[in-house]
């Protein structure tokens, strides 16, 4: 059974009356003046259990009418037999993510996917609430819509090249049901079940929501695939213009078979491989001339087509100056050295744009329009006033505080430097923001919600940028660790010279756009604005993604693949859909099943005229049975046997 | 005429009469029936004998001085007992009268018809004891009277009559009527020893029942906290659910009055205090045709 106004139902609080009544009502009767008080004591102790019966009886007929008036009001309905359901709010989770695009049969998963949820939709009716969450595109915006609308809504999803986070979709889903004052609420998951789209958070839907789920998938066995799963320029580190260098590329096969792969660049194949399964091939990439590189790494076709190409993009250019000033550790010092061996850094020249490492603010005298600096804080807590007064003089805004130890933190940052990933630091200073610049400071890293790298820009255009930690073992990571170089290489190259970077970025990860960026260019071709969040969130095609100024003229390209984890196709197994959904999970499996699973609290005739039926036979019983206690006044009150005396 | 109607007459004298005098003509039957003193025998005479009774006749034919003896002056002496409790000082209506209004116009207006038959009528009121009390006598002297005393007498005490009674059994050496009017709210049992007692005296014993209608029918209320005002007891009551078990535990009753006082040949009639008068007045007169 179901109600259909089930705020109604508090009217049921009223069943407390009579209980009030009766067991409270005593205390507040009228006084009166009774003389025949004798007669009154032999009526009670004559009738005790006849009038307590009644009065029992008299309690359950008016609680039983009251439950039943309440019961009417909210419109209880039976639940089978009928074709409509009570009003629902409806979330229907669309699988769109990258996975969904491969084709099963004659057609696309995706195509099968919006045929199931339009089935579920055709038996929605106009008082539902319906959201459509497509898996792929979560940063969409969720409205309500009736059921017309979101059947338009499916119809009009595409593909993504995102990564599906079902989880995170079904979390989605309870609180914009949670938000619905409807009689019932429940999710359609429609989706291919990727058993990667779930992470093993908490549950994310409660127990007792209804989650009706399309598996078709369970009984078929996981079908084949082979795709490419990274793609790697130089190491990590983007060649300069002439040098040659060498492309890293990652397979995944389910059968156990070399992947042959080809890598493209100007549409021409320039070099191809084969790569073991789970293993890596490098091929050779040609010496790029000044500018940036777009290209592609391929493999040979099959049903899932999305993971079948990498894309990758760089800019060539030539190495980038350095200069050291003061005593930066040895950690740096040999850093530099390799790229130095490596060409990829050249001496500064007095007309050279690069980079100033300003060792305890030591150098910060040469910032100025077209310098960049990056400064690190000495280990001698000693030597910081003096650091302090040389960040004032150059005009820079931070100014270093007390020296802050802690275990090991990792840095964390929604701008967080890709070498600068999975650093942990354990010393820094506190960076205190002094004043208000006119750029506002950017935070690209945070310790433990302290900023430990922080960039921005003087009055007169030297750009700056700040560790909050001396780059020394005993308070951070990176010294110690491969990313070193790649770090230093980021200051010099991307940082210090140019505002872009090469490497690969997940699809439906937001893109950054650079400062001089006034628009992006997707892989479709398709021009958008760069807004003043300066992210492009929907990056759900794959490819390479331009960023353009004002002129037209290329500021920096990205690259977006599929995500790594979207070539793995095995479906979750049913015996974790406990923990992995939560809720009430009805699996449907076939897609003539779908529209007799959805929607299963089914309206069947409504009750109120039986209820209210039975609420005035219960009134009759309850006035006949009060009457007896009541009883009928009789035509002449006065006839007591004895109203004539003796004769 | 209905209690309500008759309350608004005047006062109790100008009531009585007019019930009786309705009561009578309604009858057809002449009030001074058997209204006569007659001679009986004669006596020698004795030192303190009223010389108004010497039979001059017989002095003149034996020279010996007689003195007339009649039979009794009147019929009947009757004796009525008016419960005076609080209780009955109660109405449940105000439009209506107490059970004492009730009460003392009965018992003015049976005190007409017995003296004016030519019976003596005296009275008693009494609560717990005997407060007031009228000797038995006849004549127009003794209804006004018994109009004094019964227009004094005020509600209050609480009722035991079965004292009064005794008292009353042992007053009264020559066997008459007695009439007991009152609600009856009593001690039951040690009432009817008392009006055994008076029947084993001689007394023939006539009750009136005086029942408020409101004792009849509880009140319009669910529920109700009822007190006793003669004994300040109280006892909640959820009056819808009793109120036919009330109505037949007061039939029974007053049943078990008239079966327990019927064998005793006590004559028993209950008065609702919202009936006429004369209701209550046809069952004296079956009484008294009774006793001729």
């Amino acid at each position: 059974m179901g109600v259909l106004q089930p705020w109604f139902l508090v009217a049921g609080a009223a069943v407390a009356i009579p209980l009030v009544l009766h067991l409270f009502h005593r205390n507040r009767a009228r006084r009166m003046a009774f003389p025949a008080l004798r007669y009154l004591r032999r009526t009670e102790r004559d009738h005790a259990r006849q009038i307590r019966f009644r009065q029992l009886l008299l309690l359950l007929l008016r609680t039983a009418i009251l439950i039943l008036l309440v019961l009417a009001g909210a419109r209880l309905f039976l639940e089978a037999g009928g074709t409509r359901h009570p009003p629902t709010a409806l979330v229907v989770i669309l699988d769109n993510s990258a996975s969904s695009s491969r084709v099963v049969g004659e057609g696309r998963v995706l195509d099968q996917l919006k045929e199931v949820a339009l089935a579920g939709l055709e038996r929605a009716q106009p008082d539902d609430r319906v959201w459509v969450l497509p898996a792929g595109q979560p940063w969409l915006p969720a409205v309500p819509v009736g059921p017309e609308e979101a059947r338009a809504l499916v119809r009009d999803v595409g593909p993504s090249a995102a990564a599906g986070d079902l989880s995170a979709s079904l979390r989605r889903a309870r609180e914009l049901l949670a938000t619905a004052d409807l009689p019932r609420k429940e999710v359609h998951l429609v989706s291919d079940l990727q058993a990667s789209a779930f992470d093993d958070g908490d549950t994310p839907l409660h127990t007792g929501e209804e989650v009706v789920v399309w598996d078709p998938w369970t009984e078929t066995s996981p079908p084949p695939n082979r795709g490419l799963t990274a793609v790697e320029v130089g190491g990590g580190l983007p060649p300069l213009m002439g040098q040659r260098t060498r492309i890293t590329v990652e397979a995944r096969a389910s059968d156990s078979t070399e992947v042959p792969v080809r890598l493209l660049l100007d549409e021409r194949i320039r070099a191809a491989g084969t790569v073991p399964p789970e293993g890596q091939a490098s091929l050779l990439l040609p010496a790029p001339s000044s500018g940036w590189v777009q290209g592609r790494v391929e493999a040979d076709p099959d049903a899932f087509r999305l993971d079948d190409v990498r894309h990758f993009a760089f800019q060539a250019r030539p190495a980038p100056g350095l200069e050291v000033v003061g005593n930066p550790g040895p950690f740096v010092q040999e850093g530099i050295a390799v790229l130095r061996e490596a060409g990829r850094l050249a001496p500064m020249g007095s007309s050279m744009s690069g980079l100033t490492v300003a060792t305890a603010g030591e150098g910060l005298a040469t910032l100025g329009e077209g310098r960049a600096t990056l400064v690190l804080p000495p280990s001698d807590p000693a030597v910081i006033p003096a650091l302090n007064r040389r960040l004032a003089a150059a005009g820079i805004p931070w100014r270093y505080g007390a020296l802050q130890a802690s275990g090991a933190v990792t840095l964390a940052g929604r701008l967080l430097p890709e070498p600068l990933e999975g650093v942990t630091a354990s010393r820094w200073y506190g960076l205190e923001l002094e004043g208000a610049p006119e750029a506002p400071p950017r935070t690209l890293a945070r310790a433990d919600a302290d900023p430990w790298a922080v960039e921005g820009q003087t009055s007169d255009g030297g750009r700056y940028l700040l560790l909050a930690s001396p780059l020394d073992p005993a308070s951070v990571s990176l010294p110690v660790s491969t990313r070193m170089v790649r770090f230093l290489d980021w200051v010099s190259g991307a940082w210090a010279v140019s505002s872009g970077g090469p490497g690969e970025v997940d699809a439906g990860r937001p893109l950054t756009a650079p400062r001089q960026a006034t628009r992006v260019l997707r892989p479709d071709g398709t021009p958008e604005e760069v807004d003043g969040t300066r992210s492009l969130l929907s990056t759900d095609q794959v490819g390479v993604y331009a960023f353009l100024d004002a002129d037209s003229a290329v500021v920096e390209l990205q690259a977006v693949n599929v995500p790594a984890r979207e070539t793995l196709l095995a479906s979750l197994p049913r015996s974790e859909w406990s923990t992995r959904l939560g809720g009430t999970a009805t699996p449907v499996e076939r897609l003539e099943r779908w529209p007799d699973r959805v929607f299963r609290v089914r309206q069947g005739p409504e009750l109120w005229l039986p209820l209210l039926l039975a609420a005035l036979l219960l009134l009759g019983i309850e006035s006949l049975v009060a009457a007896g206690g009541r009883g009928v006044r009789r035509t002449s009150p006065r006839s007591p046997a004895p109203s004539h005396g003796a004769s | 005429m209905d209690p309500a109607t008759l309350s608004n007459l005047g006062g109790i004298e100008l009531i009585a009469r007019e019930v009786v005098e309705g009561f009578l003509m309604g009858l057809h039957r002449s009030p001074h029936r058997g209204f006569s003193a007659e001679f009986a025998e004669l006596r020698a005479y004795q030192p303190g004998d009223d010389l108004r009774y010497i039979d001059w006749r017989m002095y003149g034919r034996s020279d010996r001085y007689y003195v007339k003896q009649f039979e009794e002056e009147t019929n009947l002496r009757a004796h009525i007992l008016l419960d005076i409790s609080h209780s009955m000082g109660w109405s449940s209506d105000p439009a209506l009268p107490t059970k004492l209004w009730y009460a003392q116009h009965l018992a003015a207006s049976l005190a007409l018809i017995l003296l004016r038959q030519g019976d003596s009528v005296g009275l008693a009121a009494f609560h717990d004891r005997v407060v007031d009390r009228v000797h038995a006598r006849g004549g127009r002297r003794q209804w006004y009277e018994l109009l004094k005393r019964i227009q004094r007498l005020e509600a209050g005490g609480k009722t035991s009559p079965e004292g009064a009674l005794r008292e009353v059994a042992i007053r009264l050496r020559r066997a008459g009527l007695v009439i007991l009017l009152s609600d009856l709210l009593v001690a039951p049992e040690e009432t009817r020893t008392a009006l055994k007692f008076l029947r084993h005296h001689g007394h023939e014993v006539l009750v009136f029942h005086l029942v408020d209608p409101g004792e009849r029918e509880l009140p319009a209320a669910s529920e109700a906290l009822f007190y006793d005002p003669e004994t300040g007891e109280e006892l909640t009551v959820s009056v819808a659910d009793i109120r036919s078990e009330y109505r037949e535990a007061v039939d029974e009753a007053l049943t078990e009055w008239e079966r327990s006082l019927r064998p005793q040949g006590i004559d028993y009639q209950v008065v609702d205090t919202d009936r006429p008068l004369s209701l209550a007045l046809r069952g004296y007169l079956r009484k008294r045709e009774r006793l001729g």
